[in-house]
């Protein structure tokens, strides 16, 4: 299947969520082989999830986990929404869905292979799902966009990621859509990364609830750099500085295209 | 006042949703929304083709003089401070002499043109990473498939790759440089390897700190191995040095042989401080005093005065402009507070009041970029906002050019 096939499974065009569906990934990865036997095991904590009414959900889980957790919670009329603004790699991903992904060596910081395995594998299921069209949307993150899951080797493809409030559809936007309340899943009980704080808080200023999957309020701490007008800017040299560290890798940093 | 351009009619929406997956898959363009809206407009622009040719000649005059002014500033090292070039830049571009000065080649930038009540501005020149590929050429000719009464300008990419192929000669690799984990950066080097791929030549889109430098000349290294026989960057020039080892970074001030679009020299014109030390070069620059408003440091004028506009000395896609009246009034605020404690790493503009378009959504600011390449205009880039500050709220639009309609033809707006 190739990458668009599998967007427009991912971003179809009756739902009103698809517009926030980042096109990133799925134009880099292709899928090839069948699933056959080697079936997505259910996600670890799907008996704990319990997304509020009328919520929006954010999957804040590492890699194929946040997939396998919107797949779990999909059948519950909560439609896939994956943000994931990252190369999978250096070179066009090619996703062979007979053979898990291995532990083998990766040419990236971050290593998105499960992520990539766990989008292909959902999309045959994803496809013959159906939504109502006020369904509510569950936004996939990779929790470990910031960090990666490799130290940054010399040469190696540093496809490390942030998500910005522009990432996200307004709190009004949400507000519009009756929907007055987001359910953050996180692997732990913490507060949300910086990143996603930028967005959260916005969405808590405009009245809206944000709870843990426990459905606990969270109350968002505001952020460093909240609303600054340079936050983008300086958020991504902040990452940047991070793989200067090391430095000798691909380098993130913010858009440089004037 | 006649206006120099208008809009069509948006496409229907299904014609707009398969441009827009088209644009998404074909051309590479991944960030197409910004929260509520679709950075894309689905209508084009249509410029008078007369108009079209007058600003193509005046963006080539630009270009001669600001490559010229480029060279000069080269042997005039004393003004380097001046125009804000940071320090470990200033320190090669001090040992820069003819032999060591890197190598130049299909050199390509974008000036940003606005239509004024005293006719056309220019704001800036983007000299050093100009955007816009994807959107002035993929989207431009994609658009203009649905409005086939209209002509399309060049399609800068295509341009631009044919530039460099010339420069690079067969069976040598390019390296597309650029900061791989920021996706907007990414799908433009995306893009321009697809259109190299297209004409048989081996493009990689590669970080800065992949490349190895000896005797000039680089080397590709990680997961690509191989000589570039060109390097096109897409990595803003300010940043290089925070690669850590000056070998890394060094060769686009200083000593790189190998041809670079663009070179790091690029950054003495990039920076918005350059207009100041215009009085000290001998570079004619007539066409850049006629287009471009009065532009001062910030200490020389009231900081925080509505007549100025405000802008970072390096700054990009309109982050941190502060205008009063038009920029979020705690931004503003910031942006003031920044300028004050800071005013060398500022620029003061004077004020310009560019002329809005009607069109269905309500009045809407148009910024025509025009790239030049090698000082030859080879392609339009259309931006329209509903605020006169080109910035991420604003939207990317397809320029079409009017077959013979004359000027005198269109909407009167005041």
């Amino acid at each position: 299947m190739t990458g668009r096939e599998l967007f427009e499974i991912w971003a179809p065009s009756d739902s009103v969520w698809s517009p926030w569906v980042s096109p990133a990934l799925f134009a880099q990865i292709e899928c090839v082989g069948e699933a056959g036997a080697v079936g997505s095991t259910p996600s670890s904590s799907v008996d704990e999830q319990r997304p509020s009414e009328r919520g929006a959900v954010i999957i804040d889980m590492p890699g194929g986990e946040a997939v396998k957790l919107a797949m779990d919670l999909a059948p519950q009329g909560y439609r896939p929404v994956p943000i994931i603004n990252a190369s999978p790699g250096p070179q066009q991903a090619r996703v062979n869905l007979s053979a898990r992904p291995d532990d083998s060596a990766s040419q990236s910081v971050l290593d998105m292979r499960s992520l990539g395995w766990e989008i292909c594998k959902a999309s045959a299921r994803l496809k013959e799902m159906s939504f109502s069209a006020d369904a509510l949307p569950a936004f996939i993150l990779d929790s470990l966009r910031l960090q990666g899951t490799h130290p940054i080797g010399s040469y190696m493809f540093d496809n490390r990621w942030m998500v910005f409030p522009q990432d996200f559809p307004s709190a009004r936007f949400l507000a519009n859509r009756q929907i007055v309340r987001v359910a953050l899943i996180q692997e732990k009980e913490k507060a949300p990364q910086d990143d996603l704080a930028h967005v959260l808080m916005r969405w808590q200023e405009a009245g809206i609830e944000i709870v843990d999957r426990s459905g606990k309020r969270i109350t968002v701490s505001r952020p460093s750099r909240f609303k600054a007008s340079w936050y983008r800017a300086l958020a991504i040299i902040g990452l940047r500085r991070n793989s200067a560290g090391g430095f000798g890798s691909f380098i993130p940093a913010t858009h440089g295209g004037g | 006042m006649n206006l120099p351009w208008s809009v069509e009619s948006p496409l229907p929406p299904e014609e707009w949703k398969s441009v827009r997956l088209r644009l998404m898959f074909d051309c590479c363009k991944w960030d197409i929304q910004s929260e509520d809206h679709c950075v894309a407009a689905d209508f084009p622009l249509i410029l008078d083709e007369e108009e079209w040719k007058l600003i193509a000649g005046k963006a080539e005059q630009l270009s001669r003089e600001v490559l010229a002014a480029e060279n000069e500033l080269l042997s005039r090292p004393d003004l380097h401070r001046a125009i804000g070039i940071p320090r470990p830049i200033r320190r090669l571009l001090r040992q820069c002499v003819p032999g060591t000065i890197p190598l130049g080649a299909a050199r390509v930038m974008r000036f940003d043109f606005h239509f004024t009540r005293e006719g056309w501005r220019i704001s800036e020149v983007n000299a050093d990473v100009p955007g816009g590929f994807i959107e002035a050429s993929g989207f431009t000719e994609m658009m203009g498939e649905y409005y086939p009464a209209y002509a399309v300008p060049p399609n800068p990419a295509k341009a631009y790759v044919a530039a460099v192929a010339k420069a690079t000669g067969d069976g040598t690799a390019v390296a597309l440089v650029h900061a791989t984990a920021h996706y907007d950066d990414r799908q433009v080097m995306q893009y321009l390897a697809q259109e190299f791929h297209k004409r048989g030549m081996q493009a990689l889109a590669v970080s800065p700190a992949h490349l190895k430098w000896q005797c000039g000349y680089a080397e590709i290294t990680g997961p690509f191995l191989g000589k570039a026989g060109l390097l096109v960057r897409f990595f803003p020039a300010e940043w290089l040095p925070n690669l850590r080892l000056k070998a890394c970074w060094g060769p686009w001030f200083r000593g790189g042989n190998v041809p670079m679009s663009n070179p790091g020299t690029a950054l003495l014109i990039q920076s918005k401080r350059f207009p100041l030390v215009w009085s000290e070069l001998r570079t004619s620059l007539t066409g850049w005093r006629a287009l471009l408003p009065e532009t001062n440091c910030p200490i020389d004028v009231p900081i925080g005065g509505e007549e100025w506009v405000f802008k970072p000395v390096f700054g990009r896609v309109g982050e941190d402009v502060g205008i009063a009246g038009v920029t979020e009034k705690r931004e503003y605020k910031e942006i003031v507070a920044a300028v004050r404690r800071a005013p060398r790493s500022w620029v003061a503009q004077k004020r310009f009041d560019v002329l809005p378009l009607e069109t269905e959504c309500g009045p809407r600011y148009v910024c025509l970029g025009v790239f030049t390449l090698d000082a030859e205009a080879v392609g339009a880039y259309g931006r329209i906002s509903a605020k006169p500050l080109i910035d991420q709220d604003a939207q990317d639009i397809a320029v079409l050019r009017e077959k013979g309609r004359q000027k005198g033809d269109w909407q009167r707006i005041v």
